[in-house]
């Protein structure tokens, strides 16, 4: 026998000898030398079936990512409408509660848009004279005094706000009942007219319409004290009010009829 | 004699493998002890013919399936892959360091046995692996491999075919 053959016979028994006993030890069945020949095959189908699947669920998976995004999506805006509703239903129940409390209710108007008028400072109303507004009434929210309608048109109309330099109202103090007036600066704060040295006022003391002018019903909440100044000034004190309603989130509000207009 | 000296050279080998770790990695000498009977049989001045004979091929292969069958048994898994393992080892090692392919020097010595041990493990874990349902951590048996093939390295340099004059 030559080396070559004697080798390969060597090589040959050990491995047959080692696969059948390792066959036989996992399968309980003698090894089958066939099926062993086919097992690349067999492992090349399995691999490439594999990776066809996994593909194909890739796919899907694509898929469906995209349309789940778009359902949450959907679901958001959905989400952010009742949101939105949920919040417009507070505030026009708090004007439906205002509504029931007062007898000089008007209407109430949704807030349109800012005035064109860059000097003033106003807010449009999606109502007018059709809705029985008339010029002066007082604007309000669930809040406070809001300004008062400063421009009426058939359809709509346009408010006048109490940060307006234009604007001044009647007001008192609520814990000292001292009368005073009321203007606008142009800015976030207001000032209080008026009021004698002599006279207390405190930082937190909240102001209220005095309904002396004949336009605006008397005890609308307007605002609250901030800074008061005595030094330096001559006649009157140099008080600052910050409005209860802030003019930048004014949605809806209540019209009120005119106070000497029952 | 001969065969006494063997006995406890394997009884050792496996003594040595089963107590010993080195950073936690259990060692494996049994490749290095079928090359070293591998390689005198092949150089030792009783085998007339030398690589022309093949007579230290057929030993070493059944020393090594021997060998890789005493460590399957005492394994407790399946009775083959170091069977096979071995034996495949003991085959080389007889063919290796003939003037035919290599001729053998402490550097190619030293490598021969690094390539052994890691072709020992690499077949024994992967016909487990293939032959029975076990997982392994891949990273932790390479690591464990590599570091049993540079154990190994010293018997490679130090075991010369002067040795058996």
């Amino acid at each position: 026998m030559s080396k070559g053959k004697k080798r390969f016979i060597i090589l040959i028994s050990l491995s047959l000898i080692a696969l059948t006993i390792m066959t036989y030890q996992r399968d309980r069945k003698p090894f089958s030398f066939l099926k062993n020949l086919s097992y690349p095959y067999d492992l090349f189908n399995k691999v490439t079936a594999n990776i066809s699947t996994n593909f194909k669920d890739l796919l899907n998976a694509f898929e469906i990512n995209k349309t789940l995004k778009k359902k949450l999506e959907e679901t958001l805006l959905d989400r952010q409408a009742y949101d939105e509703l949920i919040h417009e239903n507070k505030r026009l129940k708090e004007l439906l509660s205002l509504k029931s409390q007062r007898s000089d209710y008007v209407t109430t108007a949704k807030v349109i848009g800012r005035g064109y008028d860059r000097l003033l400072n106003t807010l449009v109303f999606d109502k007018g004279k059709s809705s029985g507004i008339q010029k002066d009434m007082a604007v309000i929210t669930a809040n406070g005094l809001v300004g008062k309608i400063y421009s009426v048109k058939n359809d709509f109309s346009e408010a006048l706000l109490l940060k307006d330099q234009n604007f001044s109202v009647a007001v008192r103090l609520q814990k000292s009942r001292r009368e005073g007036v009321l203007s606008g600066t142009g800015r976030k704060y207001c000032l209080l007219k008026y009021i004698p040295p002599e006279e207390t006022v405190e930082n937190g003391e909240v102001v209220i319409t005095s309904g002396l002018d004949g336009n605006y019903p008397p005890g609308l909440p307007v605002g609250v004290v901030t800074n008061v100044k005595k030094e330096g000034v001559e006649f009157f004190q140099f008080i600052e009010i910050l409005p209860f309603q802030s003019d930048t989130k004014i949605e809806e509000v209540g019209i009120l009829n005119l106070a000497h207009n029952p | 004699m001969k065969i006494l000296k063997w006995i406890s050279f394997v009884f050792l080998a496996f003594l040595i493998q089963a107590k010993i770790e080195i950073f936690n990695y259990p060692l494996n000498l049994t490749p290095t002890l079928v090359y070293i009977f591998s390689f005198k049989a092949l150089h030792n001045p009783s085998n007339v013919g030398g690589y022309l004979s093949g007579a230290a091929e057929l030993k070493g292969t059944l020393f090594g399936a021997g060998i890789g069958l005493m460590e399957d048994v005492l394994t407790g898994s399946i009775i083959g892959p170091d069977f096979f393992s071995k034996g495949l080892i003991g085959f080389i090692s007889a063919v290796i360091f003939t003037d035919v392919v290599f001729r053998w020097t402490p550097v190619l010595g030293g490598i021969a046995v690094i390539i052994l041990t890691l072709a020992d493990g690499f077949i024994s874990t992967g016909l487990r692996m293939f032959f029975t349902d076990i997982t392994i951590n891949g990273v932790y048996t390479l690591q464990m491999i590599l570091f049993q093939s540079v154990v190994n390295i010293p018997f490679g340099i130090l075991v010369k075919p002067g040795n058996f004059n």
